[in-house]
């Protein structure tokens, strides 16, 4: 049974038959790939008429605020945090005057907390923490058990923090970077090729696949016959 | 065996002097070696049914266009359409094409059975083959036996799409040599009227980012009958795709065809269907009626189809029974689900047409060109169309 024929029942029968199975693209990879995909909003259901909703860019406080947040707040005011190019660049006040809020920053739009209401503790305050504990630089976990010596529980024996390296979070291929092999955990290592070939020779385009092709597992004359051997009929 | 289709004539006794005339007139290799490819006989279609299958030719073709773009920039679809890695950075990187223009020379392939009910079976959206024996061969044969032939325009179409295209080489591998992909890019750039080089693409290598000939020249705008996926297989492939993402070589087919081309696309749609994505109404009406149940795992209960996302000339399709198990498999064609993923489909039904050369069943190819649905191909065969299948004509009857 589709979306768009039973609106107003819960999400969960649109996953189902009229018997009351699953769809069967949900029994596959694919099916789900396409369902998150449509999850993250990048395409709208079959019975979504009006996607551009205008109270949806709005900021809005999170549902638990309290009544003294409330009567504080005003969705007019920018709540997003300052960024800090535009500050710079000095100009940013009068030529853009409202950044458009993108999925997955948090800018105007976002749902907001306010944080200097009636707890007491804001920005400033954890800026001043952060001044304290972290002496002015950025956090670095070794800096601080350098100067603070910790002990594993129970034991004498100290707390020797983890090191990380440039190559610890490198999760894409980078030229020129040496890796440790994947296969073998105890020596060698890998230079990476370049990210990209840039040039072949002659042959290169078309060799091996026609080849590949033409290699069929029957020994008919039609498959050896020259329309077919090596060709690339769609 | 009634059906819509009617086979007419008998094979003329100098079958020789009309394979030298064929080959005169740009069709070569309708003998082969022994065998006749070319069957001397015409498959006769009714004019509602040819209309019926050019409406749903245009219409499908738009919701495949629109579930390509909705592909576009999302890797993990890329990856599980059967997409190889090396092609991935142009899709993202280089511009889509205007709707319905993502390839300019595809064929979609159906299966219309006896009682005319038509399935897509398949679109061959990158490098199909069949053209010489559409464009040249079909209308020739219908004008000789007095039938319509919707073929008369694909030339002019080819005109129309290279006009806008303009490439200044046109690549096949062995070109020279292998008669059927010769013949097709020499009969396209006569049919375009263009002054186009034919090349190899044997010949050709990338020099820093530059696609140069055989002489060293460069080549900047290329139409190659060379498959894309097959550039995560050739030493060259590398090469070649960063030739087109850094601007240097504009490739006909475009890059984005691969999209139309692999099978998991069937998968891609049939899926948003049942999810009811993306489509809307007129356009689920389309899928239900043309489209056959398409997933990349098995979950059929009665017999179904399994064939590469990239599989050609019937290579790679395995027949499969009511209860799951392995009916027949091709056995002509390179296997091609040895390099990528598998599609699943549900089995439909091909009209079977009594010919001299026996009983079998008939294939129907659909051209598009330039974006719009012109030119029948007929390929009559066995239960898998492969490559041991024939060329049959299909000409047009006119409604009495």
């Amino acid at each position: 049974m589709k979306w768009e024929e039973r609106p107003d029942e819960p999400a969960k029968f649109k996953f189902l038959t009229k018997d009351g199975k699953p769809l069967r693209i949900l029994s596959t990879s694919l099916g789900i790939a396409l369902l998150a995909n449509a999850a993250l909003g990048s395409v709208s259901f079959a019975a979504d008429g009006d996607a551009g909703d205008a109270e949806g860019d709005q900021p809005k406080l999170v549902e638990w605020s309290t009544e003294a947040v409330k009567s504080y707040f005003n969705p007019a005011v920018d709540w997003g945090l300052p960024d800090l190019d535009e500050t710079t660049d000095g100009n940013a006040a009068e030529s853009a005057p409202t950044p458009t809020p993108t999925p997955g920053t948090v800018t105007q739009g976002s749902t907001i907390v306010i944080n200097n209401g009636s707890s007491g503790f804001g920005w400033d305050d954890l800026l001043l923490y952060h001044l304290l504990f972290n002496q002015g630089s950025a956090y670095s976990s070794s800096s601080w058990t350098s100067s603070h010596t910790t002990y594993y529980e129970g034991t004498t024996k100290p707390y020797k923090e983890k090191s990380f390296t440039s190559e610890t979070f490198q999760n894409k291929p980078v030229a020129g970077s040496v890796v440790r092999p994947k296969t073998t955990s105890r020596s060698g290592s890998v230079t990476r090729r370049s990210s990209k070939v840039t040039s072949s020779n002659p042959g290169g385009i078309g060799g091996t696949s026609s080849a590949l092709s033409a290699s069929s597992r029957s020994s008919s004359a039609k498959s050896s016959g020259s329309r077919s051997s090596g060709g690339f009929g769609g | 065996m009634p059906g819509v289709f009617e086979v007419l004539g008998r094979p003329e006794p100098d079958r020789d002097a009309r394979v030298a005339l064929l080959k005169e007139l740009g069709f070569g290799w309708a003998d082969l070696e022994d065998e006749a490819y070319w069957l001397d006989q015409i498959v006769a279609m009714p004019a509602e049914l040819y209309g019926e299958l050019e409406t749903a030719s245009a219409r499908l073709w738009r919701i495949l266009d629109k579930a390509a773009r909705y592909v576009v920039g999302k890797r993990e679809l890329y990856g599980l359409l059967g997409i190889p890695e090396v092609l991935w950075d142009m899709l993202d990187l280089l511009p889509l094409p205007p709707e319905g223009l993502i390839s300019r020379y595809a064929r979609f392939d159906f299966a219309v059975s006896g009682d005319g009910e038509i399935k897509l079976l398949e679109l061959n959206a990158d490098t199909p083959t069949g053209y010489v024996e559409a464009a040249i061969a079909t209308p020739w044969l219908c004008r000789e036996a007095g039938l319509a032939s919707p073929n008369e325009r694909m030339a002019s179409r080819v005109a129309a799409a290279w006009g806008e295209e303009r490439p200044e080489v046109a690549a096949c591998v062995h070109y020279g040599t292998h008669l059927e992909d010769s013949g097709t890019i020499e009969a396209l750039v006569r049919h375009s009227g263009l002054d186009v080089r034919c090349v190899d693409c044997l010949d050709l290598w990338v020099d820093d980012g530059v696609l140069r000939d055989r002489d060293g020249a460069p080549v900047h705008r290329m139409f190659a009958l060379y498959p894309k996926e097959w550039m995560a297989v050739d030493e060259g492939g590398e090469a070649l795709a960063y030739a087109i993402e850094s601007g240097n070589l504009t490739l006909f087919n475009p890059p984005h065809s691969i999209i139309l081309q692999t099978k998991g696309l069937q998968a891609a749609v049939w899926g948003l269907y049942e999810l009811g994505l993306l489509y809307d109404a007129e356009e689920r009406e389309a899928i239900g009626r043309y489209m056959l149940p398409t997933y990349n795992k098995p979950v059929f209960e009665g017999s179904f189809v399994s064939k590469s996302m990239f599989g050609r000339e019937g290579g790679s399709v395995r027949l499969f029974g009511p209860r799951g198990e392995l009916e027949l498999e091709d056995e002509d064609g390179y296997d091609a689900s040895e390099l990528f993923p598998v599609v699943y489909q549900k089995r439909a039904e091909l009209a079977r047409i009594a010919t001299s050369a026996g009983e079998l069943h008939l294939l129907t190819g659909m051209f598009m060109l330039n974006g719009e649905p012109c030119g029948l191909l007929g390929r009559a065969g066995g239960l898998i169309t492969g490559n041991t299948s024939h060329f049959i004509p299909i000409g047009v009857k006119e409604q009495e």
